[in-house]
């Protein structure tokens, strides 16, 4: 059941990706509704997995995959929440591909492998907080790509195709900046939770410096978003890029982190 | 019965010919109440606008076409010669389709815009009230219009900037979505500027100051745009509030450079601005548009921009004209259940069922009758049918060559009881040639 219910999202994702992907280009007033068709069935989809796990385990993302399930679900999440209140089905085109790739790599990681996360408190909200906050930074780099394409084409004086399709300007703007002030004390919590579950399970390991140092340059990244906002001279498509460059540390973190 | 559209448009004429046959809205009454007047004009309507004037009519034969010409003629004083090089004419099926692509903007100037389905409402809705539009005329305008609003909202056809006001309310919107809320800023009080403000006002903003050289001027125009009027010294002080700038003085040299931008986008705070420079020679250096959140469009961008748009929405032009052949096939349809032949048809169809019917339902009672003796009975009732419908027939004949004749066809219909699906598909083998059937 549980498999079945994973393999279904994925292909509703994936459909999801290619109607919005094909919206962008393509002049047909449904894909984009077509799409978030797709996108809600793959959500209620995962969410009854979701349901079904938790209640079959007694703590819920145990392991790295359920882990990287959870943050699928978060962006495709989130990505629905910003439709219902934006309505900018355009954001789908990059974060449901993204949330594609999230579900697919659940299959790299097959269920018991990468063994039991520590299952006290500050584990389990250090996991639920970092993921969480990483489901926001993702959508957050969707905000940011989006951006710099608009300020680029805006910039070129071209008005064709793709243009019109994009969100305005400063809205995805402020998008991206919400997202992250919300992403960043969670992020903020999911370390300091982070650095004294591990001392309390006394689970010290080689690797633990480097993710250490990794997460420590990541917060700086979006520490420094924050302020660039809103600072002359940094506002607008500087501070999107640090967006971005945040959005590949995060990746990068996520690659180093051995779940253990 | 015949449907014809005369007239001549843009493509067909210069506005020195168009001028001289075009029918106000106020005199359109009169002008409908004469050409009803004539004998052989069943319905009709007409549609003048700055672009067209078009006559569609429904008359009772081809060869009266000529009294709509003559109309045009005598009503506006002119000989036929001086303009009959000019008119077209679109006959049946052909008529509809254009007054279709009318409707669908495809015939206009400026391709796909609105203006014109609203014209068109208004021509119909003043034949309504002269009572020159009947069964076919409402019909096909009714059609029309709602092939119009297909058009534009199944197709692209109507996106995109129509001019520079519509491209930068577009352009507004890219920047900063809502319109709501931005204050926009116009330096000088030209005509250019006035009329691209309106456009965003239109578009929802509401926060409107002007600066001109001359004081006057520009409280004048804000007076008439709903806004205030600042001082021309101070207006760099009002451009780090202002989301939109409009440039349209008629300095001979920038008026604002980059180094002063670069100034008022610090005191903003780096806030994005959107500059509109209309005015020639332009008010605001070039490299000022390199800066970071600054948005500068010029005429020449504004105009290319407009450009691109026309170019986008040609391509539409297909899809367009898909729909309008749906329809028009839509209304050929419908069209010929209105003409006579397949009404005779059907009838006789009818009839013939019905003794057949009836023979075969008494045959049995007759076993008893010799060959010879059946024979008479058939020949009887063959008779008899052919005697009641003698009269009908060469009625409905007749009333195929008179103006209004399909009214009375609707009678005919309703006491013989067949229903307008019935001729449709007694018709069907010869649909292939729309043009006949009209």
């Amino acid at each position: 059941m549980s498999e079945f219910l994973l393999g279904a999202s994925l292909v509703a994702y994936f459909i999801a990706s290619a109607l919005y992907l094909a919206n962008l280009h393509l002049k047909h007033k449904q894909l984009a509704a077509y799409g978030t068709v797709a996108a809600i069935a793959g959500f209620s989809l995962q969410t009854l997995r979701l349901i079904l796990q938790t209640l079959n385990q007694s703590t819920p993302f145990a392991n790295a995959s359920e882990a990287i399930f959870f943050l699928s679900w978060a962006i495709a999440g989130l990505y629905l929440a910003i439709l219902a209140w934006y309505r900018l089905p355009s954001v789908g085109s990059l974060a449901m591909p993204l949330a594609v790739v999230a579900l697919a790599l659940v299959y790299r990681f097959p269920t018991p492998a990468g063994g039991p996360l520590a299952g006290d408190g500050w584990m389990r909200i250090h996991v639920v907080a970092i993921i969480t906050s990483f489901a926001l930074f993702t959508l957050a780099f969707c905000c940011a790509v989006f951006y710099l394409i608009q300020n680029k084409l805006l910039k070129s004086k071209r008005m064709t195709g793709m243009f019109r399709r994009l969100p305005p300007l400063k809205t995805i703007d402020s998008l991206g900046y919400h997202l992250a002030s919300i992403g960043f004390p969670l992020l903020t919590l999911g370390i300091i939770t982070g650095i004294v579950g591990v001392e309390m399970a006394r689970m010290r390991d080689t690797g633990a410096e480097i993710k250490l140092v990794t997460s420590a340059i990541t917060w700086f990244a979006y520490a420094a978003y924050m302020v660039a906002h809103s600072s002359p001279g940094w506002r607008g498509k500087k501070a999107n890029w640090i967006l971005i460059v945040g959005a590949l540390l995060t990746a990068l973190t996520t690659a180093l982190h051995k779940f253990s | 019965m015949h449907l014809v559209v005369v007239g001549l448009n843009h493509k067909t004429a210069q506005v020195e010919v168009r001028e001289k046959l075009a029918v106000s809205e106020a005199d359109l009454p009169k002008a409908i109440e004469t050409l009803q007047a004539c004998q052989c004009v069943a319905e009709c309507c007409i549609l003048s606008t700055c672009n067209r004037t078009e006559i569609y009519a429904l008359i009772d034969s081809r060869e009266n076409e000529e009294v709509l010409l003559d109309f045009i003629s005598s009503y506006h004083g002119i000989p036929k010669m001086s303009f009959q090089d000019h008119i077209y004419r679109h006959r049946g099926h052909k008529a509809v389709e254009h007054l279709f692509s009318v409707t669908a903007g495809l015939d206009s100037m400026m391709i796909g815009e609105y203006q014109i389905l609203g014209q068109v409402k208004d021509a119909f809705c003043i034949a309504g009230e002269c009572d020159s539009t009947k069964t076919v005329l409402n019909n096909l305008f009714q059609q029309a219009l709602s092939v119009g609003k297909r058009a534009r909202s199944e197709t692209d056809i109507s996106k995109g900037a129509f001019s520079i006001g519509y491209a930068a309310v577009e352009l507004a919107r890219s920047i900063f979505g809502s319109l709501q809320e931005l204050s926009i800023l116009i330096l000088g009080a030209g005509k250019m500027g006035e009329l691209t403000a309106k456009h965003l006002i239109s578009a929802g903003a509401k926060s409107i100051s002007v600066a001109n050289r001359t004081p006057a001027r520009a409280e004048e125009l804000a007076v008439k745009l709903g806004g205030c009027a600042v001082p021309f010294e101070s207006f760099t002080d009002a451009m780090t509030q202002a989301d939109v700038v409009i440039g349209s003085t008629g300095a001979p040299e920038p008026i604002v450079t980059k180094d002063q931008m670069a100034k008022i986008m610090r005191i903003r705070r780096e806030k994005p601005i959107f500059m509109i420079d209309i005015a020639v020679p332009r008010d605001i250096e070039a490299d000022a548009g390199d800066l970071d959140n600054v948005f500068l469009y010029d005429i020449d961008d504004l105009q290319a921009l407009v450009q691109e748009s026309v170019a986008e929405r040609h391509k539409e032009i297909e899809k367009v004209r898909e729909i309008i052949a749906e329809e028009t096939r839509k209304f050929n349809s419908w069209f010929r259940t209105l003409e006579v032949v397949p009404l005779i048809k059907t009838l006789r169809q009818q009839f013939d069922d019905l003794r057949e019917a009836e023979w075969q339902r008494n045959a049995g009672k007759l076993g008893h009758l010799s060959e010879k003796d059946q024979q008479t009975v058939q020949i009887m009732m063959q008779s008899l049918i052919n005697r009641i419908s003698h009269n009908p027939m060469i009625k409905i004949k007749e009333y195929a060559s008179s103006p209004d004749g399909y009214s009375k066809l609707d009678t005919a219909r309703e006491l013989f009881g067949i229903i307008a699906e019935e001729v449709e598909d007694a018709e069907k083998p010869e649909q292939n040639d729309p043009e006949a059937a009209i």
